[in-house]
This record gives structure tokens, sequence and C-alpha cells, in this order.
């Protein structure tokens, strides 16, 4: 065995095979990750917030701007600016096509989300109490999720171009070693952290987009913005078997199915809901064992994607993601299919799970069909867009370092 | 075979691990992969884990435990106007009298609980009563005459218009066995007997004891309340 220290540039050695290190590259590159990084943290802040402000006007009909659930909001805001600022101080100093566009994304979403506060002052000021869905809110969400979607793309080029060698004659010291190929490179436990940091504030806000469009929370004084309830229902039973089965499965692919990421995500996404929408509620405080044993069909996929790579599995484990979206999403989900089934647009908060129990045995067979293959289709989106995103990044960071 | 692995960037610097087999001048070293089982084992126990959890997360999740959860006992408000104590008991008309009401929640928690007070003798409420106290959760609301208002203990379901004002006072939720008091001045407009309805009411309302009182008169609620009255004399 021998084992030799290689050393910067001035060193022979290097001069010979070619090597160069660009320290400063490198230094910039982390700061834009942890810019990111923080822009995530800021958003799932958000997210969290967001979810525990709607438990909150469901029990409690706050009065006053000033509450809990909405000083979590604007913190994560404040975090997702901060983490801002940081991208942007590095972005300006990286020469790289791809990054920039994923920095240009998550200005974009911060600027919606700093634009949306005085509107939404100024709709309250109008209309008064305003429902779920309102153009402010619209507005905030897609800010939250852009900003999300360009933090994750910045994490997922940081991870792809650590992976990747900083100089591609390496190759030529490795005869018939592939280093192009994702597979082969390794991920420590900082690029696998940073894909969950990544990923579930993309999966909260665009779970927060399919809520705001199918929860009959947005009938106000002046507006009525509630879908038709068939609808709702409609895009509820297409939307949450896609995206969860998307997230989780893109996710995996990104770690290079590392067993435990699917099951680490899963149950993160598990935690947050409980605590911000179970948890509130005093009266579903005992359903809480109900809740937390979807992490067996989290843990049941993840071990089908990680330990074999055969296609059928990854679409099996697909396909039982997209169908726990109806116990994954209790306890809200039943205000969007009771008012189908029971036409009751409302349930009392100290009946959601009374109301909900008694309809899961007669929905979820009618439904089960539906959720298999959007959950089966989310599968399919996630490893095209990821081996898209893998193929995009790779050439981009030769391009770079060329 | 050369192996080139290029570790954690270090102050510039990037370590190598070069291993050689194969070459008679070098060390020959080997490199053995064993597993702690076969791969027909190992699947076995991977494909039985998978069976086993999913069979546990379906049938737990929309059989057992909704039938478990669904027979459980309902949570049941038991609400009560406990106290209700008019100061004075004759007033001259021009003057003002106080009314205090207490109000409890002697069951579970309720979503909210409502205790409504209401004048028949007005045609409105601003100037004629006013919230010197009241320590609800919630912001009383004031009915005026044609308002819409729920009925039948229904709630919005079953919506009439106001006859005459009244006000909501109520807290959500209302916690088990918590008493919520409020404090009104009232000014009369005309001589004679001033009436005031009292009721209060639960919701979710699941049966009988959701409300109270439970019998006497009935207001165009088409709700049970209790009466009280206020002698109102010339000055």
């Amino acid at each position: 065995m021998k084992f030799s220290k290689r050393v910067q540039s001035s060193s022979p050695a290097i001069k010979k095979s070619g090597l160069e290190v660009s320290l400063s590259h490198s230094y910039f590159l982390r700061r834009f990750t942890i810019g990111n990084a923080l822009v995530s943290l800021g958003m799932f802040v958000c997210a969290t917030g967001g979810s525990w402000d709607i438990s909150n006007h469901l029990l409690n009909k706050p009065e006053t701007f000033f509450s809990a659930p909405h000083a979590v909001l604007y913190t994560g805001v404040a975090v997702a600016i901060f983490g801002a600022v940081i991208v942007r101080m590095a972005s300006s100093s990286i020469f790289n096509n791809n990054l920039n566009r994923h920095a240009k994304l998550t200005f974009t979403g911060i600027s919606m989300m700093t634009i949306a506060a005085p509107l939404d002052f100024a709709w309250h000021s109008a209309f008064g109490l305003d429902g779920l869905l309102s153009p402010p809110h619209l507005v905030l969400l897609l800010g939250m999720i852009m900003s999300s979607l360009g933090a994750m793309l910045g994490i997922i080029s940081y991870i792809n171009s650590a992976k990747v060698p900083t100089v591609i004659q390496d190759n030529d010291d490795v005869p018939g070693k592939d280093s192009t190929r994702l597979e082969g490179r390794r991920m420590n436990s900082t690029m696998l952290l940073l894909i969950v940091i990544g990923v579930l504030p993309v999966w909260m806000t665009l779970d927060g987009l399919i809520g705001m469009c199918s929860l009959p929370f947005s009938n106000t004084e002046y507006f009525n913005f509630n879908l038709d309830p068939f609808t709702a229902a409609v895009v509820a039973t297409i939307g949450y078997p896609v995206l969860i089965s998307f997230i989780l499965c893109s996710s995996s692919i990104l770690a290079n199915r590392k067993f435990g990421i699917l099951s680490a995500i899963g149950a993160s996404y598990l935690t947050v809901h409980a605590i911000s929408t179970i948890i509130p509620n005093e009266s579903l405080i005992p359903t809480l064992p109900f809740y937390m044993l979807n992490i067996l069909a989290f843990l049941a996929s993840d071990i089908l994607v990680s330990f074999s790579s055969n296609k059928l599995y990854s679409v099996l484990a697909a396909a039982i993601l997209g169908s726990s979206f109806f116990m994954v999403q209790y306890p809200l989900i039943t205000y969007i299919y009771s008012e189908v089934f029971s036409n009751q647009s409302f349930v009392w908060p100290s009946l959601i799970s009374s109301t909900y129990f008694r309809m899961i045995a007669n929905i979820y067979p009618l439904i089960l069909g539906p959720c298999f293959a959007m959950g089966i289709i989310g599968g399919i989106l996630a490893r095209k867009i990821t081996s898209e995103l893998s193929g995009k990044q790779y050439n981009n960071n030769a391009i770079m370092n060329k | 075979m050369e192996c080139l692995i290029i570790g954690p960037e270090e102050q510039g610097q990037i370590f190598s691990l070069n291993l050689y087999w194969g070459e008679p001048n070098t060390l020959n070293l080997p490199i053995k992969r064993s597993y702690l089982l076969g791969t027909y084992t190992r699947s076995f126990v991977l494909t039985a884990i998978i069976t086993i959890s999913l069979t546990t997360y379906f049938l737990l999740s929309i059989y057992v435990i909704p039938s478990l959860y669904v027979t459980l006992p309902q949570i049941r408000a038991l609400p009560r106007i406990s106290n209700v104590s008019i100061s004075p008991n004759m007033v001259h008309l021009g003057k003002t009298f106080y009314v205090n009401i207490t109000g409890e929640n002697m069951g579970d928690n309720a979503d909210i609980q409502i205790v409504s007070t209401a004048f028949p003798n007005l045609t409105r409420s601003a100037g004629f009563v006013t919230i010197k106290q009241s320590d609800f959760t919630q912001k009383p609301i004031f009915i005026k005459i044609g308002d819409k208002i729920g009925s039948a203990y229904a709630g919005l379901g079953n919506l009439v218009y106001a006859r005459y004002p009244s006000l909501e006072c109520f807290s959500r939720p209302w916690y088990s066995h918590i008493i919520h008091h409020v404090q009104l001045e009232v000014k009369p407009v005309s001589v004679g007997r001033f009436m005031i309805f009292l009721k209060t009411i639960a919701l979710p309302h699941l049966n009988n004891k959701s409300h109270y009182p439970q019998i006497g008169i009935k207001d165009y609620q088409n709700e049970f309340v209790t009466v009280f009255s206020v002698q109102v004399v010339r000055s």
C-alpha cells in the first residue's frame, strides 16, 4: 500500500499530472451551499408555521396578528432572507450559469414573499378576514415554492460538484474507472443531511399548494374561492399521491439509494405534521399512534428502493407511497372528503377523528386504484427528473472545470 | 490496478491512496467481501420484513384502529349558567343596572361555548348595553335586529333573522370545568318590566345536555331560555 500526499499547484508532482486545485471556487461554492441550506431551513420553518397557523385558525379563531404561529412563520422568512443574502454574495463570485439560475430562482421566490406581506395587509384592510386561498396567500406560497426549489437545486449542484473530480484529467491516472457515474461516487453524511434539508421544504410547500386548492377554508364574506367539493377531492386524490411518491423517490435517488434517507425524510414530515396539526387539537392527541404507523409504509418503500436496483421494486415502492397518502394527510384530509360524502363542509375539531375513522373504510377502497397509479407516476417523474438534473449538473460542472 | 480516492480538501491538499495488486514486487492485498447472510437468505428476510410491515400498516390503519377509535366515548360538554345577579332589581327610567353572568362547562372540552344574553325590549343595543368586564377568550359579538343567526341548536346550519338585539359571549375552545364571567351595564328605554333572556350552548351540539336550560320557554330561535326581569319605574 502506498500512501502519498499531494500538495497544491507549486508541487512538481501536480504540475506533471496536471492537477490544479481551485480553492477559492470551492470556498464560494461552500458559501453558496450554506446560503441555500439556510434558505431551505427558513422555508421549512415558514411552512411549519403556516401549517400550525391553519390549525390555530380552525381551533381558536385568533383575532390578533401577533400569534405564535405567525411568529414562527416570519422567523422562517427572516432566516430565508439571511440565507438569500449569503447566496447572493457567493453567487457573484461563481461563474456558473446553472448556479446563477438557481440563485435567481431563490431570489425571485424571496421577492415574491416580501411583496406578499403588504399585499396581504391591503387585502385584509379592504376585505376583512381572508380564507386559506386568496391572491396574497397564493403569491406568498408560490414564492415559498420557488425559494425552496431554487435552494434545493443549489444544494444538488453542490453535491454533484463534490462528487465530480475537480480536474477531469485525473481519469487518465485511473484507467477503467468512470468517475462520471454518480453511482460510483460516495456520499458523506453532510451531503445526506443537505438532501434532507433541501427536500423537506419543497415537499411541505408543494403540499401546501395542493391543500390550498382542495381544503374548503376559502369562503369568506366577500369571496368564495373554494373549489367545487368533487373537484377538490379529485385534486387531492391526484396531487397528494404524486407528490409523496415524487419527493421520497427523488430523495432516495439523489442519495444514491442509500437506505435510511427516504425513511428519515418521511419521518421528519410526519413529525412536523403531527406537531403542527395533531398536537394543537387535544382531541386528536390519542390518535398519534395511528399517525405514526405511516413510518411502516416509508420503511417498506425504503427497503425496496435501497436493496434492489430492479425497476419493478422502485415502481412498487412508488405505488406504496402513493397509496399511503390518505393516512399521511390525516387529519386535514377529513375536510376534503367529508364535503363530498356527507355534504358537510365544516367538521368540528373535536369530531375530526370520529368523522375520519368512519370515512376511511368506505372511501379508501374507492381511491386506492387512483392512488396507486398516481404514486407510480410520481416515481417515474422522480426517476426522469433526477437523472436529468444529475446529467445537466455534471456537464455544467465539467465545463466549469476545464 | 490503481485506485485514486480523492478525500476532503484540507488546506489545499488532496490525499490519494494507491492500492496495487497483481505486481510481484509490491504488497499484495487480497480484497474479500463477505456478507452476513447469503443472497437468497437476505432477499427472503427483506421480503418478509416488507410484507409484514405493509400488512401490519394497511390492516391497522384501515380496519383495526378505525374500529377501535369509533367505539371510544365521544367528548361531551355540559354547559351551565352557574350564577346570575342583577342589581338593582328596580331602576328608574334613565338609570342603569348591572348584570353579572357566570358560565361554566361542567363536562368535557367544548369547541365553542356561547353565553347568549338577549334584550327583547330593546330595538338596538348600541348605547344601551355596555360590557364592563369580560374574561371570555374571544371578543363578544353584538347581534342587531335583522342579522342572520343560528337556530334550533344547529349553529350556522339553520339560519334565521334576529328579532331583537342580543349579546353573544363565547370562548373557543371552552375547556372542561373552566368558568367565564361577563358584567354588563344596561340602560332600559321604557317603563315597565325589562326582560332579559339567558341561555348557553356548547358546540358541537350533540344531545340535550349540550345546552342550558334544558326546559322552559323557547325564544324565536326555537331554543330554551331562562327569563330574568328588572322593574323600570318613572323617575
